[in-house]
């Protein structure tokens, strides 16, 4: 079939073989001829083929190695070369492979999801267990007078339960550690502006213990300083001096103190902090340190009352005060 | 006298004779070529080696066939395309992802063609194999045809698509 003078790119494709060979002659070099200078594509696409042919056909060549020519089959050979070897795994079907190689992920994504939680745990647990160690090592607060008040001992970390769970071996895990307490319900909560003597109206589903856990914040731009005067506040209170955490346990965003006391010192105490903290406030106001409060948010001192179903020894209430930084 | 013998010697080095033996006879002949042959297909000196005594086991495994006394170089060439296709699915260099994804990254068409050798082993082993018997070693169609067992039109395309998916490579992939 001779080629028609319009020959498309379709048709020169079918032929670029022959034409790059250069074994088209007459009326069908000719069109192809003409299609390559008129069409810009196919004219590029020539050049990219000769390109293509010349590289190959500079390729240099190998020489056959001596040994093997001289003796074909009983020349030693070399190892195959690591590129191009093949695993069995890799010369297994490709649905086998596909399939062990799913299995594999699925199940280690399956292990991830069991066994993170747990891991969790024991990294927890260690945790818990070191800040134990170091409040067993530093020094307790037994040698200091109680004028000396700054000078208790300031621990680190989260020393709420545990502390506590050491002095009452008949009482093991009586406290949760940190203020969320999944185990604790809220039944009663207010600010100082409000009456303390509400009672709590209990929901019939909910089940809760008579240990009494109350918790005062108190907003302070300088935890550290406010610390000394709460130490003193407790020790005013009569609170015995080996009472662990009276010294306070530095936090993020503040310092904690974590203590038992009877339960006729915590009104005593909460007045104390209520006026300690009305006075920090009015400090921080003058100094221009902060802006008076407008929201009951925002009140420096507030207080919450709550119950646990774990038991505290009798006569005997939790007492949570949190300096926190403003 | 003993200039003349030297003269003689070296004659005798620059055209050796034809030995009897098949094997010798081929490898003499042809062994060049098929030694390249293997190491482009593939592209290790050390695999070419082992595929080079492959092909020669093969060929004299079936020596006895005949038929091969006419058109014994179309004859050596089939038997060691069919063991070059068989061993380079088993041992041919794969690309590693670090280079694949180094050859697509590249973005001038001038870096791509001093890659080329990367780009023609993507191609398909019987692609390779007639752009290498056509283009490298200019051997005529009737005789690729008769090696690869295809007809002429065929390996034409077959050849034409192969520079077309090469051009595609390292011209037109961005």
């Amino acid at each position: 079939m001779a080629l028609g003078a319009d020959l498309n790119c379709f048709e020169w494709q079918n032929r670029s073989s022959d034409y790059l060979d250069g074994i088209l002659i007459g009326a069908a070099k000719q069109e192809s001829d003409e299609h390559v200078e008129s069409c810009a594509e196919c004219g590029d696409r020539h050049k990219h083929y000769r390109l293509i042919v010349s590289s190959i056909n500079g390729q240099a060549r190998s020489a056959l190695p001596v040994p093997i020519r001289k003796s074909p089959f009983s020349a030693s050979l070399p190892r195959l070369d690591p590129f191009s070897r093949r695993s069995r795994w890799e010369r297994l079907p490709w649905f086998l492979r596909t399939g062990l190689e799913g299995a594999g992920i699925i199940s280690a994504v399956l292990l991830v999801i069991v066994m993170v939680p747990r891991v969790r745990t024991i990294y927890e647990r260690s945790i818990e267990n070191r800040i134990d160690t170091l409040l067993r090592t530093e020094p307790g607060p037994m040698a200091r007078s109680d004028d000396d008040a700054a000078a208790v001992p300031l621990g680190r970390g989260n020393m709420t339960g545990d502390s506590i769970r050491e002095r009452q071996p008949g009482h093991a895990d009586e406290f949760s550690s940190g203020e969320s307490d999944s185990q604790e319900a809220v039944i009663d909560s207010g600010s100082a502006d409000e009456s303390e003597s509400a009672e709590p109206v209990l929901g019939t589903d909910i089940r809760v213990g008579n240990a009494e856990i109350w918790r005062f914040n108190l907003k302070t731009d300088s935890p550290k300083e406010v610390r000394g005067k709460v130490v003193q506040i407790l020790t005013d209170s009569k609170i015995p001096s080996a009472t662990l955490g009276v010294g306070g346990v530095e936090a993020p965003g503040g310092i904690q103190f974590d203590i038992l006391v009877t339960k006729e010192t915590v009104p005593i105490l909460k007045t104390r902090l209520e006026a300690l903290g009305k006075t920090l406030m009015a400090a921080a106001i003058e100094a221009g340190n902060v802006a008076e409060p407008q929201s009951p948010r925002n009140q420096p001192f507030t207080w919450y009352k709550n119950k646990s179903r774990r038991s505290i020894p009798s006569g005997q209430a939790r007492v949570v005060i949190w300096l926190s930084q403003l | 006298m003993s200039k003349k013998k030297s003269v003689v010697q070296d004659d005798a080095s620059a055209v050796p004779p034809v030995p009897e033996d098949l094997i010798q006879r081929i490898v003499q002949l042809y062994g060049d070529t098929l030694f390249d042959l293997c190491e482009s297909v593939l592209w290790s000196t050390a695999n070419a080696q082992v595929a080079f005594r492959a092909i020669l086991r093969r060929i004299r495994k079936l020596r006895n066939e005949g038929g091969y006394r006419e058109y014994e170089r179309a004859w050596v060439l089939k038997i060691a395309c069919d063991v070059l296709v068989d061993y380079a699915a088993e041992h041919g260099r794969r690309l590693s992802p670090p280079e694949q994804v180094m050859l697509d990254a590249t973005l001038e068409p001038t870096t791509r063609l001093k890659q080329f050798d990367s780009y023609f082993h993507r191609l398909p082993t019987s692609e390779q194999l007639v752009l290498l018997m056509r283009d490298k070693y200019g051997l005529p169609y009737a005789e690729i045809s008769a090696v690869l067992g295809l007809p002429e039109g065929s390996l034409k395309l077959t050849r034409q698509q192969a520079l077309r998916t090469l051009e595609e490579w390292l011209w037109v992939q961005t």
